[in-house]
């Protein structure tokens, strides 16, 4: 089954990528390999370097693949099942996720290599740059305590992991050291670097065993989690063994014991060991947001791409061989359609959390089908590298399509492992995969959950220092405070942190991809808009943008009527939950926040649209001013 | 013909030897951008701050700020003048207010 899948998912990329990107390439966009690209025209040596397409490709590549491709599937998977998922990871990438990426390279290589919000400003409104740095943030702020939360318990559940990312920090700091003070070899550096975390990441599970005692398997850890394991005790005997305090998530499974139609019992349940990773988690985003970025951060999130690189690179090759080599791995153990969502959640019953397909999938998995992140980084980084026009398909699109990839790899280890928790889930599959070749699973999976932690905590480093930034950007006039970059951070990683405490963790995830694909939709608008500024069909990205525009303000509606339904109400004036009520509240904010300032860009860039589509001859016009 | 166009060439002619080595030229540079292109292009970003602020001293005059003597401005001008225009740019270019960061390295 799993070689099936990835034969439809090449055959996805090749049909889409030949079939339908390169259609629109020659006759809408129509590159000319003798027009001059930014990159060559200015070529200043610091922004603007020609690179060929190839090293472009991998670095863009590089640049938009990691954890979210990953958690999006695994979560849908477990929600719907694996067969819409699938079908969404390529009929989303085919017709809308390339077109996004390459569409911003292309408008911002057209316009000077000038960024997206630059051009919106240009071309929409003034106002819409504004508003997209507003949601910049917020959507930084739903990333971090999206991934946050992950982290946390990872490193709180799985006690054979967080040596390793003690081990990466130490790494990286040697890294930087390394090869920007000392000029050590790239290849040295590597080696080291990213041979001594792997080593001990093999060093967690050394030593587990698996011991059956009557009907059950328990888990017995190795000396390194043993270790982590009586300090996670000792931490939690601080509150007598039990947690800090407990709330309902109507997500998770309820809670041993709670009775049909009885009292609702806490299932979530916030220990100090809990709270220690958090803060072990905020003490590594400081390091990243606080030094300087080749010091730290650059480093880290090398060695991480590395452990991530030759992690799935290894269960891909095992997926792909399992039906021959281990045909037991190769099956699928998850259902195709969810059967506790046989109606894929169209049924909508008050009180209960609405999860229909449509838009709830659609923000599910964001990452691998279509993101607005990418946009982004297209258009300030990668455009203004691009040599040739026709370098920007294959580099943008070609990219896109092959993270795709990276979902379906994520979408088969969560389907081969069955029902679960997502971080588990992933790792067992990958553990799965990697046994084919031998490697014990205990190995494979250790080292499945290593790669899927340092995914996600280089991710939330980063995201801190751009909160820092935005924040500065937007605050240091009126408060000068915030031009202490420390005060920034702090407050950053405080808003991460009650997000982490209080936030119910699917929503959030879904909330963070609705803010992710309306950026993605308002990228599509304004390159909708310059296409028709520059008279050329915008249908090829207009009837995405609207399809996604319409889905995400959707999906927002219902994630803030789902966090005030299934938590705000139900843990109304019960004990300890003031925290999960807050949080929820602060969520539905963000929500309606989002969705006020995603009808302000749609209505301004519906009024542009009008105003060149009215337009007989002569130069696009601009904006009008607005205060 | 062009590098490119002969690069372009050797991936779809049916001579396999050099087709093999197209390919692997490739592979090689897509590698690198996965791996070593960031820090030539941070070490880059690194010279060129130190670049801006040599210039915004001594020549700081071309963008609105106030100089040093025109002596030392004088003694270096013939060094700097190939770089001017792409500083010019650099500096005065309207910026993202992300610009500073390495936001590509914030996969999603």
């Amino acid at each position: 089954m799993t070689l099936i899948a990835i034969i439809l998912g090449g055959l996805a990329i090749f049909l889409g990528y030949n079939y339908y990107a390169r259609r629109v390439d020659r006759d809408v966009i129509q590159a000319d390999p003798r027009k001059a690209t930014p990159a060559t025209l200015y070529m200043d040596g610091v922004d603007f370097v020609p690179a060929s397409r190839n090293v472009l490709y991998g670095y863009h590549f590089k640049s938009i693949a990691a954890a979210g491709p990953i958690v999006g599937a695994i979560t849908a998977a477990n929600i719907w099942g694996w067969l819409p998922s699938i079908i969404w990871l390529f009929l989303g990438v085919m017709f809308i996720g390339w077109a996004s990426d390459y569409s911003a390279i292309v408008v911002s290589v057209r316009n000077e290599g000038n960024s997206i919000s630059a051009i919106a400003h240009r071309l929409i409104a003034p106002r819409t740059r504004t508003i997209l740095l507003a949601f910049i943030f917020f959507y930084l702020l739903l990333v971090a305590g999206a991934f946050g939360n992950l982290v946390a318990d990872v490193l709180n559940r799985q006690p054979q992991v967080p040596l390793a990312i003690v081990a990466l920090m130490v790494m990286g700091l040697l890294g930087g050291q390394m090869l920007y003070r000392w000029k050590t070899d790239l290849i040295a550096v590597t080696v080291v670097t990213v041979g001594v975390t792997l080593l001990v990441i093999l060093l967690g599970p050394m030593g587990m065993t698996s011991q059956t005692v009557g009907q059950q398997t328990q888990t017995v850890q190795g000396p390194v989690g043993q270790l982590v394991q009586g300090f996670n005790g000792a931490l939690n005997a601080v509150s007598g063994g039990g947690p800090l305090y407990g709330y309902y998530d109507p997500t998770l499974p309820p809670a041993p014991g709670q009775q049909p139609g009885g009292a609702v019992l806490n299932n979530v349940n916030v220990t100090p060991s809990y709270v220690f990773w958090l803060l072990f988690l905020c003490l590594f985003s400081y390091l990243g947001a606080a030094l300087p970025i080749w010091r730290y951060a650059q480093p880290v999130n090398y060695i991480g791409f590395w452990l991530t690189f030759i992690t799935i690179v290894l269960a891909f090759l095992g997926a792909a061989l399992a039906v021959v080599l281990s045909p037991e791995v190769a099956s699928f153990k998850l259902a195709a359609v969810n059967p506790q969502r046989p109606d894929l959640g169209f049924g909508l019953t008050a009180g209960q959390a609405w999860q229909p397909l449509w838009p709830m999938l659609f923000v599910t998995i964001a990452c691998g089908a279509i993101s607005g992140w990418h946009a982004l980084i297209g258009s300030v980084g990668t455009a203004r590298q691009i040599e040739n026009e026709t370098d920007m398909l294959p580099v943008g699109g070609g990219a896109m399509f092959t993270e795709m990839a990276l979902g379906l790899l994520s979408l088969l280890a969560v389907t081969v492992a069955g029902t679960g928790g997502g971080a588990a889930a992933f790792a067992s599959g990958i553990g799965l995969f990697l046994s084919v070749f031998g490697l014990p699973q205990q190995y494979g999976t250790a080292l499945g959950a290593a790669a899927f932690v340092v995914i996600v905590i280089t991710v939330v480093q980063l995201v801190i220092r751009i909160m820092r930034v935005t924040l500065a950007e937007a605050l240091a006039e009126r408060m000068p405070i915030f031009r202490n970059p420390h005060v920034g951070i702090v407050v950053s990683l405080v808003l991460m942190c009650l997000l982490v405490l209080s936030g119910t963790w699917v929503y959030l995830w879904q909330l963070f991809g609705a803010a992710n694909q309306l950026m993605a939709s308002l990228s599509l608008l304004i390159v909708t808009v310059w296409l028709a500024s520059t008279r050329r069909n915008p249908a090829y990205a207009g009837l995405p943008m609207l399809f996604m525009y319409v889905t995400t303000m959707a999906a927002t509606l219902v994630i803030a009527r789902n966090l005030w339904e299934t938590v705000v109400v139900p843990n109304l004036g019960r004990a300890g939950a003031g925290v999960a009520v807050g949080g929820a509240i602060a969520m539905v904010l963000v929500a309606i926040l989002l969705f006020v300032a995603a009808a302000f860009i749609g209505w301004d860039g519906w009024q542009a649209f009008q105003r060149y589509r009215g337009r007989t001859a002569g130069e696009p016009q601009t904006a009008p001013a607005r205060p | 013909m062009s590098e490119r166009s002969a690069h372009h060439s050797l991936l779809i002619t049916h001579h396999w030897p050099a087709r093999l080595r197209a390919w692997l030229r490739a592979l090689r540079e897509i590698a690198y951008g996965m791996t070593g292109y960031e820090f030539a292009q941070h070490a880059r970003h690194l010279r060129s701050e130190r670049e801006t602020l040599l210039l915004l001293l001594t020549f700081g005059d071309m963008v609105g700020l106030p100089v040093l003597p025109p002596y030392y401005s004088l003694r270096l001008l013939p060094y700097v003048v190939p770089e001017i225009e792409a500083w010019k740019r650099r500096v005065l270019r309207e910026r993202h207010p992300l610009d500073k960061e390495e936001f590509d390295l914030i996969e999603m």
